[in-house]
């Protein structure tokens, strides 16, 4: 038996302490942690929050969300539009927020449906809430004017973006057969409806309603697979005008 | 002997009385080399595992609240030290995710105690413990040899009561069917 085993467990944890090997902790260093944790946890929700109402607020005003009252391809339109980087953002958040809440009891002590059924209750707050109070468009002005940080080219990339079947624009004119809009870049554009365009809400439209057309868009104009009004005021519009070049 | 509880002798140890320490140690070293041994250390591993165990105990001590047990927290520190112990000895990942922490669960504490006695479950799981997974070894060990509670064991393991409940209820089932099998 070697000189280690021979000793008690009390004898060499003691040995330790006295050795200084061990050394008690500071009681700080457990209140910062905890307050990292808190910190953490609340940065966390508020990104959850942020990025989830964005990924909602660039959808409505690219028009994609509203893809699918045209139909199957409109969800397929839909599906293309999301910006799956930041859904794969909101995943990660809500994740890191489950392992930090997993640190205290009211967490670990229920199941995960429960726990992560709190995460997910924040991105619908998030994606559906926060975007009817109103909250990117004065956010993205401000983002805008006073040019801040990682945020703005946020607004600028997912602003300029969008996909190519779906065009969101006002009504400046009608015409047999034809709708004269403004997009949301102000641009004029040229809407071609035939007898085979689909109006899921109804034929009834005119100048000034904020629509949004499925269809492919070429030098002369759209050719509308489907229009429909919609309910959104296009914030990518002037104002993102103002900061960058008007996309092709 | 000293009669006072062991979140008294904490806060001594936090004034400052390193000694009083080993009074801790003394009263739990017993716990832990048998808590080690259910997770299959041999006895070498268990002292020297049970040995961080207390260091890492007595540097954490500050960050104790003695409002709450002293038992389930150095518990805490065990099973994470033994989960860490077996994660670099075994060649087999740990697993850290299970269905049973998914959903709700109804707690059935002690559901089975009526066809088992304790001091027969113990001799069962002495016999059997190796042959289960440590999902259920280990708070079947907890509860018939360190006499916890499902909501102490809920606190070591740091998952839902009603998780516990299920994992000792399946535990018992797995002894049973082994034992039929012996047997049969």
């Amino acid at each position: 038996m070697d000189e280690k085993s021979k000793k008690s467990i009390r004898e060499r944890v003691l040995e330790e302490i006295e050795g200084g090997k061990a050394v008690m902790r500071p009681r700080w260093h457990f209140v910062l942690k905890t307050a990292l944790v808190v910190v953490g946890a609340v940065v966390l929700s508020l990104a959850i929050l942020y990025v989830a109402s964005f990924v909602m607020f660039v959808l409505r005003q690219t028009g994609a969300w509203f893809a699918p009252s045209f139909g199957f391809p409109g969800v397929g339109v839909l599906l293309r539009s999301v910006p799956w980087v930041l859904v794969l953002a909101v995943a990660l958040f809500g994740m890191l927020l489950e392992i930090l809440a997993k640190k205290y009891s009211c967490a670990y002590r229920t199941p995960l449906l429960y726990s992560a059924g709190g995460v997910l209750l924040l991105v619908l707050v998030g994606g559906f809430l926060i975007p009817y109070i109103g909250v990117h468009p004065s956010l993205m002005h401000f983002v805008m004017d006073h040019d801040v940080p990682i945020m703005r080219p946020l607004y600028e990339e997912y602003g300029r973006k969008g996909p190519g079947e779906i065009h969101p624009g006002t009504i400046t004119g009608i015409r047999e057969g034809i709708f004269e809009i403004e997009d949301r870049f102000g641009e004029p554009v040229t809407v071609f409806v035939a007898s085979s365009t689909r109006f899921p809400l109804g034929e009834i439209l005119k100048e000034g309603d904020r629509i949004v057309i499925l269809g492919e868009r070429n030098e002369e104009g759209i050719r509308a697979f489907g229009v429909r009004e919609v309910d959104e005021i296009w914030e990518f519009g002037p104002r993102m005008r103002m900061h960058m070049p008007p996309v092709k | 002997m000293d009669t006072r509880t062991d979140e008294e002798i904490v806060e001594g140890v936090k004034q400052g009385d390193k000694e009083l320490f080993g009074v801790l140690v003394e009263r739990y070293e017993g716990k832990m080399l048998r808590y080690a041994r259910r997770f299959l250390f041999d006895e070498d591993e268990s002292r020297d595992l049970a040995q961080n165990v207390f260091v890492k105990a007595y540097m954490n001590i500050r960050g104790f609240d003695e409002k709450k047990r002293f038992s389930p927290w150095i518990y805490r520190i065990a099973h994470n030290e033994f989960v860490n112990g077996l994660k670099k000895k075994s060649r087999d990942p740990v697993r850290f995710f299970d269905p049973d922490l998914i959903f709700p669960h109804p707690v059935a504490e002690g559901s089975l105690e009526e066809d088992m006695d304790r001091n027969v479950m113990r001799g069962i799981l002495d016999r059997n413990f190796k042959a289960l997974e440590l999902k259920y070894r280990e708070p079947l060990s907890l509860h018939y040899f360190e006499e916890m509670e499902y909501r102490q064991i809920a606190e070591v393991l740091r998952i839902p009561v009603s998780t516990v409940g299920v994992r000792i209820l399946r535990g018992k089932k797995l002894l049973k069917k082994m034992l039929e099998q012996n047997h049969g």
